[in-house]
């Protein structure tokens, strides 16, 4: 499966255009991570791709098919999108809440059947939080609420999971455990496409990244020739040095900031 | 800026020129109360109000029943320029607009319920203005205003309607002494009163009928009298009981279809404030009620009370002919002997001066419907 | 992992079901047997037998105040309590707030003001609960048209809501300073308080289809009213069409309401009070929220409606009443479980 965006213009009060000329593609077994300076526009970037926002020019296409004129549940059942975790939560169980996910595969007037809870059950288990599902979403820690939320998107199957900035209030250990899930999934054949503040996450997850500028515009392709330092230095105005670090078989890269422009 | 300050000293004097005439306008008025000749008298609240001797204007506010009590008193409605609108429709409906059509001259925008537009009120320049004597912020306001405010009350003599109305005739008489009638208002009324009393007082308590006074019915709430409202007085006076006598209040009071069936009343007597008839009591016309397990249905003993000059349930001039009305739908075979009908023709002529027909007085114990409406729509 | 904990999270658990579902009919059978005439619980359990087999006394004035009196009484405030129940749950969720009513989108009030001026030009009863419930969705879309569209939040909803309720409100108060004080006034006033005093089968089957059909569709998404409650971009990545979602659930909730007062005029509290005791109780999943607010809106309702017709000689206003005996309770309540969340 493939999300393509194509020629995608934004701007919410048709005045001040947010992102202009942005064509890009994903594709199953593949992490596409998206950077960019606060404010330039990564959210809306994500929720336009999906069709959570209409594009002002442009267009989504999933597999080929135009992503506006697609029924929100057959686009759900394909897509997931997982917003950020620092919103409001009902407090619902963390079951319960995984079971919200299954939204698209019931029936208007359905409940989720016992099948469906043994199905959410599995996917906490995938994401080895099993032991939380019983447990109120308020009182959950940043990370267990966000491991939620790509519990509830997994919930269906979807091909393609969008997260928004899903390491971004964890603490350091979480920001791993968070992307190693996401290599995870990618490596069982999901597509993951995920906003970050950091540069390094996406060097060591992403296969393919994409960088906003300022002026709404973006380049995209592999990680290691969209992150660079000259890039880095062009869209944060962040001198960087770029180097790799080798521990036991693990070689990681990373991104040090040496002092702003 | 000096300019502008020169302007604010002139507007600033005018308007406390402006102010001074005003002032001094009005106690020029006062003035000139205090040379004509005047009447003193001690209103329903105890105020002693000082009233000049020729009055022509009168106004009534929120004391529904005194334009008919006066126009009968004074066999004329030619003083009433303004009264509020429940005496309007009392007045269309009864007798009253027919032996005295000029009281449907009166005014009746200047007051809406219990509040007096004084604007209004002034352009009816009245001599004299009676109020309920509850609304004293009423009474305040027209005695600041200037006005001989009198307050009358309804309720001060424990809802005996027969003091009450001699009451209201002993002040009235006393405002107008050539129109004098408390002797033979009170004369007459105690009469009837003891007549009533020595066929009815023997009757003992197990025996005595149970009586129902349906003040207010819509299709969501019934009501009646408490055990110091009307109702109550009224049923003692007739040696009957008044069911609602469990209910402590001085008002009317809802009540709910089931405690009906447990009072289980012989008698029904539907007042002249709400629109209903005895056939929408037989029939079951009005919202879902059921009223066919009733005593006093089953026996077809449901009334409309009478309608004379004013609503018959309150105290009014139809007062002492109420009164024996009432014994009379309720014991019957003790007051065959009396003819209504003629009893109250009687009345109006010995006590009042007034001639009714034969018809006129059988109207008032078939009064129309429409009585019940307090307001014109 | 026990498995069979999952059930709490699919359904309502059985016994909780049987118990909403019997509390109920117990409460009605109770309040069968109470009121101001006195019938003995014998004679009640008789007269039911005897209507099953056809063999009832219909003329004896004990039958007619059983089954003319206080079986529609009963059945109205069973009515009443659910639905109001059902819909300030309903609201409640719609707008992720504790303190949404039907009041907070203007309907209680537009109905009020409807109901008080057919009442004014001196309708009838069906006509006034006709043009009480036009006017009930009058205000809510006169809400929905102020406070939401492009770029506006759910909260601007509510401020248009108040906003909406307050201008009916004064309209009312406008229509009873010029009611007259002796006949009309009373009548919009005991009608604005609310009472079932006028209860009868007249009356419940104009009012009782609708209500029925608006908790029945609720009833039925009940799950899905789950989704109301997460913020917009999740509701929508659950393939849920939310505007659709929410506009039934707005329209059912407020049908209900209108209806209600419509039949009985404002009976306040209830959709404040047994929403929340239910949240303490069952949690907010609405698979066993919406069932317990039918069950226990019912009973309460019931209990209170009793005690207002049969305590005292003179009717006591059904809102007293449910604000008197439903806030202790409440308070009681939130202390044992330690309050709720949203």
């Amino acid at each position: 499966m493939t999300l393509t965006v194509e020629n995608g213009c934004f701007s919410y009060d048709g005045r001040h255009t947010v992102l202009s000329d942005i064509n890009f593609s994903a594709s199953s077994g593949e992490i596409l991570a998206v950077l960019g300076k606060n404010g330039s526009g990564k959210t809306t970037l994500l929720r336009c791709a999906v069709g959570l926002l209409k594009w002002s020019s442009g267009r989504s296409l999933l597999d080929g098919k135009d992503v506006s004129h697609m029924r929100n549940r057959e686009l759900w059942s394909k897509i997931s999108y997982v917003p950020q975790a620092k919103s409001s939560f009902g407090s619902y169980t963390v079951l319960e809440s995984v079971l919200l996910g299954f939204g698209s595969s019931i029936s208007i007037f359905g409940k989720p059947q016992k099948s469906d809870a043994e199905k959410a059950f599995a996917v906490l288990k995938r994401l080895n939080i099993e032991n939380l599902a019983y447990k109120k979403c308020s009182e959950l820690s940043g990370g267990e609420k966000q491991m939620t939320l790509i519990a509830r998107s997994l919930a269906c199957n979807p091909k393609i999971l969008i997260l928004d900035e899903p390491e971004s209030n964890l603490d350091f250990k979480n920001q791993i455990t968070v992307l190693d899930v996401l290599s995870k999934l990618r490596d069982s054949g999901i597509c993951c496409i995920f906003n970050t503040h950091f540069p390094d996450h996406a060097l060591r997850t992403a296969d393919r990244a994409l960088l906003l500028g300022d002026d709404g515009k973006c380049i995209c392709g592999k990680t290691s020739d969209i992150v660079t330092e000259e890039n880095i230095q062009k869209t944060f105005g962040v001198n960087v040095k770029i180097s790799s670090v080798t521990s036991g078989d693990k070689t990681v890269k990373t991104v040090v900031p040496v002092s702003t422009v | 800026m000096k300019k502008v300050k020169k302007v604010l000293c002139i507007l600033l004097c005018l308007v406390l020129l402006l102010s001074a005439v005003g002032c001094s306008a009005k106690k020029d008025d006062s003035k000139k109360n205090d040379d004509s000749a005047v009447v003193t008298v001690v209103d329903n609240n105890g105020n002693t109000v000082t009233v000049k001797k020729d009055i022509q204007r009168i106004v009534v506010c929120d004391i529904y029943p005194i334009p008919s009590v006066l126009a009968v008193f004074f066999d004329s409605a030619s003083k009433i320029v303004g009264m509020a609108q429940p005496s309007m429709v009392a007045a269309k409906n009864s007798l009253l607009s027919e032996l005295y059509p000029e009281i449907l001259n009166a005014e009746t925008g200047f007051i809406d319920g219990t509040t007096v537009n004084m604007e209004a009120l002034a352009a009816l320049n009245p001599d004299v203005v009676f109020y309920s004597s509850g609304n004293k912020e009423l009474g305040k306001q027209l005695t600041d205003a200037g006005y001989a405010a009198i307050a009358i009350s309804a309720n001060k003599w424990q809802y005996n309607a027969i003091e009450t109305l001699n009451n209201w005739i002993d002040l009235l008489s006393q405002l107008f002494p050539e129109n004098n009638k408390s002797e033979k208002v009170r004369t007459y009324s105690e009469s009837v009163c003891n007549m009533v009393q020595e066929r009815v007082g023997s009757i003992p308590d197990a025996e005595k009928a149970k009586v129902f006074f349906l003040f207010q019915y819509s299709a969501s709430n019934i009501s009646t009298s408490g055990n110091s409202f009307f109702g109550q007085w009224w049923a003692t006076a007739i040696g009957a009981k008044n069911v609602g006598e469990e209910l402590d209040s001085d008002k009317s009071t809802n009540v709910n279809m089931e405690q009906i069936y447990k009072w289980d009343p012989d008698f029904i007597f539907i007042t002249n404030f709400n629109t209903a008839k005895p056939d929408d009591i037989y029939n079951n016309t009005v919202g879902s009620f059921d009223w066919s397990g009733v005593k006093a249905v089953k026996d077809k003993n449901v009334y409309k009370m009478p309608l004379g000059m004013y609503r018959t349930y309150t105290a009014g001039v139809d007062t002492p002919i109420t009164l024996l009305w009432l014994a009379k739908a309720t014991y019957p075979e003790r007051f065959e002997d009396v003819d209504i009908t003629a009893k109250t023709k009687e009345y109006y002529s010995d006590v009042f001066g007034i001639t009714l027909t034969d018809e006129q007085s059988a109207r008032i114990f078939a009064p129309l419907t429409q009585a019940g409406k307090l307001s014109v729509k | 992992m026990t498995k069979d904990k999952y059930c709490k999270a699919i359904k309502l658990s059985p016994t909780s079901g049987l118990i909403l579902f019997i509390l109920p009919i117990f409460a009605a059978i109770f309040a069968l047997c109470i009121g101001r005439l006195g019938i003995s619980p014998a004679e009640v359990v008789r007269s039911i037998f005897g209507r099953i087999t056809g063999n009832a006394d219909f003329a004896s004035k004990n039958e007619l105040v059983l089954w003319n009196i206080r079986m529609p009484r009963i059945l109205l405030a069973a009515l009443v309590g659910a639905g109001l129940s059902v819909s300030g749950c309903t609201f409640q969720s719609l707008f992720s707030n504790p303190l949404a009513t039907p009041d907070t989108v203007g309907v209680s009030s537009g109905t009020c003001f409807g109901a008080a001026v057919a009442l004014f030009f001196g309708a009838d009863f069906i006509v006034t609960q006709t043009v009480a419930f036009l006017f009930g969705i009058i205000a809510v879309s006169l809400t929905y048209l102020a406070g939401s569209g492009k770029g506006k939040s759910l909260n601007s909803v509510v401020l248009a809501g108040i906003m909406i309720g307050s201008l009916f409100s004064a309209l009312v108060s406008f229509i009873k300073s010029v009611a007259d004080v002796n006949s009309v006034l009373p009548v919009i006033t005991f009608w604005i308080m609310g009472s079932f005093a006028g209860a009868g089968y007249r009356s419940l089957s104009v009012g009782a289809p609708v209500m029925i059909i608006g908790m029945a569709v609720l009833y039925l998404i009940r799950w899905r009213l789950n989704i109301l409650t997460l913020p917009d971009d999740e509701a929508k990545a659950t393939g849920t069409n939310i505007k659709a979602l929410r506009a039934v659930s707005v329209i059912c909730a407020t049908a209900i309401t209108a209806s209600c007062v419509s039949m009985c005029g404002q009976v306040g509290w209830v959709g404040l009070l047994v929403p929340h005791m239910c949240r303490m109780k069952f949690g907010n999943n609405h698979i066993s929220l919406l069932p317990a607010c039918i069950g226990i809106g019912m009973t309460f309702m019931i209990i209170v409606d009793t005690i207002a017709r049969s305590a005292t000689a003179a009717e006591i206003p059904i809102s007293v009443l449910t604000a008197v005996i439903g806030a202790p309770f409440f308070i009681i309540l939130m202390r044992k479980t330690g309050g709720w969340q949203l």
